[in-house]
């Protein structure tokens, strides 16, 4: 038996097999070329599609892990945007004869080492992810192609290096119950996300990679901080005491699994997932989602230079349907604009892109964008039980543009005796606070209503969390917000049409027991994230959660509001 | 051209997420930005570039003298220097 110790960084206990990510190799290049444009050329395009790949790996992170674990690929693209930096390695490029490759290399290795300078244990942790950054550059300028995915086993007890942000979405997260790496620090990317999915992670484990053989048994105690590789018998005994006793809140979770999502006094709530691929709807259903309730088709269209065809769009969301079950699943029509881009829709630059041409705006203008998607959606809704939902509704106008698109729709798909499921149920996204106002006409005019938090914080309270002078603005828990919910709720059941949260909020320990206090009948929320929301169903009776939702709204502002859930909620 | 001092007070200094809204607001403006770190002049840094502004290392406590040269250098300033009063948008105890 070996022991090595590091710091714990995520707690928790595993058992399993050692799995050694290698570092990623890039393939040999010249150190010269002898055409400087076309070297300009590559690295512009390697440029591109590294930015392509990294809108790709937000979204995949937002639906696997959640928004907080994303940003990083975020601050990735802030990066691919610096022209300043680019321009250096474009002048290497001209001015040397340099290969665009080598000039990339000696860039990336140039400012790692003046970080190295910098004696600072935020900036050190940060260099795993800017290793990312080059590395994946020069994927794409060699060729090697984009990303590389990784098969491991269950039980993995991965043990690297060093790991980028791209190692961890390019293997299947699921089957990893360990992460040891030899760098790294409590902010590392590998940190965040093994916290973000309950998992056990080491860093500063050194010499671990050389010692550790691929398949050897080995056992982690996060309570220590040690690794031990073939541990003996007792060892052996002891962690996997520590593994099933300690261990108890994510068993306890797991243990959620075939309960209702129902408070002690017997409200229950509807508890869906929110995803983004066909992949994450079987991810959602091992969580024990009862559905679906917003299924992000922007992936099907970023990535790729130009539009899906129906035929592809219809196979994404048919698989969707079929991984569900014949659960619910809502998919929402097409929100690109605001802060979502695809280079090859061709949107002008807009001075104030979130209230410019987005979402359902865009999809009402180019109709035969939208009648290929409600074609391919409406032909998958054959395969299981789909409601379709409009993103950025605004008012009643709108949401009867839609609906009569996805009337055109159901004729062309009648007129060509394709099948789908005829009583499909629509329904409206309330994110504007117009439509929240409206409610009660849009209510008349459609199936079900599902509020995005996120949008309809910062649209209310004219506030973009991004923007560091007036984030602190920035509140779900504002009584405005609320105060806006429960009118949507109070229009909706009068009409008798249910209402859902997919917003961030829907995951809030503190604001599940005011949604479902106002009223809300569904939860959608991070496949990950579903046992957890349930536990906070299931935690307080509906009865309390009324009355405390009705001293919540004698409130006047957001800080009292979180004042108070602070001392009532205890988590 | 036109010029200040400004101190990093945030916990984190100028790192990740205040350095990238660091530069964010730099690049809202046509004029040249320039940073010197604790008076050294020896070495400038560009405050459009995210990868400059990181390799500075600028801790809590640093002293940065910005410079700015064009039309909207006023502007430029003033903006830069809210940002850094406002601890980058950083509350104590956020982390």
């Amino acid at each position: 038996m070996k022991t090595f110790r590091g710091v714990t960084v995520s707690q928790g206990f595993a058992i399993g097999r050692i799995y050694k990510k290698e570092a990623e190799r890039i393939e040999d290049f010249e150190q010269f070329a002898s055409n400087t444009q076309l070297e300009l050329e590559r690295l512009s395009t390697a440029r591109k599609d590294s930015l392509d790949q990294l809108e790709v790996m937000r979204q995949e992170a937002i639906a696997t892990v959640g928004e907080d674990s994303a940003e990083i690929f975020e601050a990735h693209q802030s990066f691919l945007e610096d022209d300043c930096f680019f321009e250096t390695i474009e002048d290497a490029i001209r001015e040397n004869g340099y290969s665009a490759p080598f000039a990339v290399e000696q860039a990336g290795d140039n400012f790692i080492s003046s970080l190295g300078q910098v004696k600072d244990q935020y900036i050190a942790e940060r260099v795993a992810d800017i290793r990312d950054i080059f590395q994946n550059l020069l994927r794409n300028l060699t060729s090697q192609g984009a990303r590389k995915t990784f098969e491991i086993p269950e039980h993995t007890i991965l043990v690297a290096k060093e790991l980028t942000p791209s190692d961890t979405m390019n293997l299947d997260l699921r089957k990893v119950d360990a992460f040891i790496t030899e760098t790294g620090g409590k902010n590392s990317h590998v940190a965040i996300i093994a916290r973000a999915a309950g998992k056990v992670a080491l860093v500063g484990v050194l010499d671990v990679f050389d010692n550790a053989e691929n398949g050897e048994e080995a056992a982690v105690d996060g309570e220590t901080g040690e690794l031990y590789l073939s541990p003996d018998a007792s060892t052996l005994n002891s962690c996997k005491d520590k593994y099933d006793g300690e261990d108890g809140r994510k068993k306890k979770l797991l243990e959620l699994i075939g309960k209702p999502a129902e408070t002690p006094d017997g409200h229950r709530v509807e508890l869906f997932a929110n995803i983004a691929t066909p992949e994450d709807a079987e991810l959602a259903m091992e969580n024990d989602a009862m559905g679906v309730g917003l299924f992000r088709t922007e992936f099907v269209f970023i990535n790729r230079s130009d539009y899906p065809s129906e035929e592809e769009q219809f196979e994404r969301y048919r698989d969707a349907a079929l991984a569900l079950k014949g659960k619910t699943l809502i998919i929402r029509t097409l929100d690109v604009g605001g802060d979502k881009t695809v280079p090859y829709f061709g949107i002008p630059q807009e001075e104030n892109p979130f209230l410019g041409y987005r979402a359902i705006r865009i999809c009402l203008d180019r109709k035969e964008l939208f009648q290929t998607q409600l074609r391919a959606i409406l032909r998958a809704s054959a395969y299981g039980k789909i409601k379709i939902m409009f993103p950025m509704i605004s008012g009643v106008d709108e949401l009867r543009g839609a609906k009569k698109a996805v009337r055109e729709a159901m004729e062309s798909l009648e007129a060509q005796g394709i099948g789908f499921d005829k009583t499909v149920a629509v329904g409206t996204m309330i994110e504007v606070p117009s439509a929240a106002v409206l409610a009660d006409f849009l209510a008349e005019e459609c199936d079900f209503f599902s509020i995005g938090t996120n949008d309809l914080v910062q649209y209310s309270l004219a506030a973009d969390r991004g923007n560091a002078n007036v984030a602190s603005l920035y509140s779900p828990f504002h009584p405005a917000v609320l105060r806006l919910i429960g009118h949507v709720v109070a229009c909706a059941h009068a009409r008798n049409i249910p209402v859902g949260v997919c917003g961030e909020s829907a995951a809030d320990a503190k604001m599940i027991p005011l949604l479902l206090g106002l009223g809300v009948d569904e939860l959608s929320v991070a496949p990950a994230a579903v046992l957890e929301c349930k536990q906070s169903v299931r935690g307080m009776s509906f009865e309390k959660m009324r009355l405390l939702t009705e001293k919540a709204m004698k409130l006047g502002t957001a800080a009292e509001l979180e004042a108070f859930l602070a001392r009532e909620i205890t988590i | 051209m036109i010029q200040t001092q400004l101190r990093v007070n945030n916990r984190t200094g100028l790192h990740a997420r205040p350095a990238k809204l660091f530069t964010a607001e730099a690049k809202k403006f046509t004029c040249n930005i320039y940073i010197e770190k604790n008076g050294d002049k020896t070495v400038t840094y560009n405050a459009k570039s995210i990868f400059s502004v990181l390799s500075m290392g600028a801790d809590k406590g640093t002293v940065l003298t910005v410079y700015a040269n064009g039309t909207d250098e006023e502007e430029a300033i003033k903006a830069l220097s809210e940002l850094a009063d406002g601890n980058f948008g950083e509350t104590e105890e956020s982390i």
